[in-house]
């Protein structure tokens, strides 16, 4: 038995470069798979072939869009206020992304989780929602003298640190989400 | 039919069609392995049942996400990269093939269900290889033999990247189970290099490794050779 362990830990280890294989780039898994004997091209191409037909088995199903964060909640006889309230943001956080001038990929999962709670909707059309390009400023459209321009998108936190209408307490509440954060 | 996430459906759909070659080609490399390993130390070389291969392996896990038939659980695998999840999947895929082998070829060992995806099934595909060590269906010699072949292996790398000292410095730690940051701090020298050091070390080491894995020649090599001839 110590031998049949000592044997396995031995390959375990001589071979961890191939369990970390998803480190690798493209051209050295190809150049890999090539030394180990495979025909890549034909494989590659066998792959993209199932690929195409997985997807079109596969469809992403069509999803009703939101009209807008404020819009759900106006309905639900929720005011911008009530909604930074029910969900722990503030009404400049809320602005934002009712707005989507928050990076999509930044918002917590959480915080998606939340807002589909207070509107009584599905996180999918939160997520969807908020994936769409930024919106305009309705007052800025018809004020500026200028072409109206859209702001630039920024990370969710660094909105949450930017915010001083959000209290101390919300803010540490917001902040520690952070660490929960895949890395991006 | 099994239900599938829209947001998974929609991140399957979003990669490129160079990621999806990067991740198939990493999962054939990974499921190479996990073969080997299972059936290596089972004495019975590189045979699949059903048919299978590190290819199909792949293939099946990357359908398996896309029918909802194995579920993307973003807590357990967050982020947008599919790799985690693909990769406890083929995990699972040999598991159960070894284990549903194992049921057919010794009877003796009952009390596995087939049929369901366990989150486990690598440890009890262990088990299962433990069980038939201590019932003697595995032949002792074999495990004799294991040690041999890999002490061959190591012995052959060692010359293969004799020339070049840096190479050896690296794969006498890498062989020690070393972090790739503690691998810089014994050799001081940064971790890119470490980076460096393991590419090379691979790229040398490949035809050994190839020889392992009992892997046929890439058809360019051969007509190498039969030019050289």
């Amino acid at each position: 038995m110590a031998e049949n362990n000592n044997a396995k830990k031995m390959f375990d280890t001589l071979t961890t470069w191939m369990d970390s294989a998803d480190a690798m780039n493209l051209t050295q898994l190809r150049q890999v798979r090539r030394a180990m004997g495979d025909d890549v091209e034909k494989s590659e191409r066998g792959f993209l072939a199932d690929l195409a037909k997985l997807k079109a088995e596969n469809p992403i199903p069509e999803v009703q869009r939101i009209e807008g964060l404020l819009v759900i909640a106006k309905r639900l006889g929720l005011d911008v206020a009530g909604l930074a309230n029910q969900t722990g943001l503030s009404v400049v956080l809320i602005t934002k992304l009712d707005r989507r001038l928050i990076r999509p990929l930044s918002v917590p999962q959480r915080v998606c989780r939340l807002l589909a709670e207070a509107l009584n909707t599905a996180v999918e059309l939160i997520v969807e929602y908020l994936q769409q390009s930024p919106m305009l400023a309705t007052e800025a459209s018809f004020r500026a003298k200028e072409n109206p321009r859209i702001q630039e998108q920024q990370d969710f936190f660094e909105a949450v640190r930017s915010d001083r209408s959000v209290s101390e307490e919300r803010r540490s509440a917001l902040l520690a989400l952070e660490e929960q954060q895949p890395p991006r | 039919m099994d239900k599938v996430d829209p947001e998974t459906l929609r991140l399957l759909h979003g990669y490129t069609d160079e990621e999806w070659l990067t991740y198939f080609n990493a999962l054939v490399t990974i499921a190479k392995r996990e073969c080997k390993k299972r059936y290596w130390r089972t004495g019975r070389g590189g045979l699949l049942p059903q048919g299978h291969s590190p290819e199909t392996i792949a293939k099946e896990a990357i359908t398996r996400l896309f029918s909802g038939k194995r579920t993307w659980n973003q807590e357990e695998y967050p982020g947008p990269s599919p790799i985690g999840i693909l990769r406890a999947t083929v995990e699972s895929i040999v598991g159960d093939l070894v284990r549903s082998e194992d049921h057919k070829r010794y009877a003796a060992l009952a009390g596995h269900s087939d049929d369901r995806e366990s989150s486990d099934a690598t440890k009890e595909a262990d088990k299962l290889v433990q069980k038939a060590i201590g019932k003697h269906l595995v032949q002792p010699a074999l495990l004799q033999d294991h040690l041999y072949e890999i002490k061959d292996v190591i012995r052959r790398i060692r010359v293969t990247i004799g020339d070049r000292p840096d190479l050896v410095a690296y794969f006498d730690l890498y062989m020690q189970d070393l972090k790739r940051s503690e691998i810089a701090q014994r050799l001081g020298v940064s971790l890119d290099r470490v980076d460096e050091l393991r590419k090379q070390f691979i790229e040398r080491a490949l035809d050994v490794y190839r020889e392992f894995f009992d892997a046929p020649q890439p058809a360019n090599d051969k007509e190498a050779r039969l030019a050289r001839n």
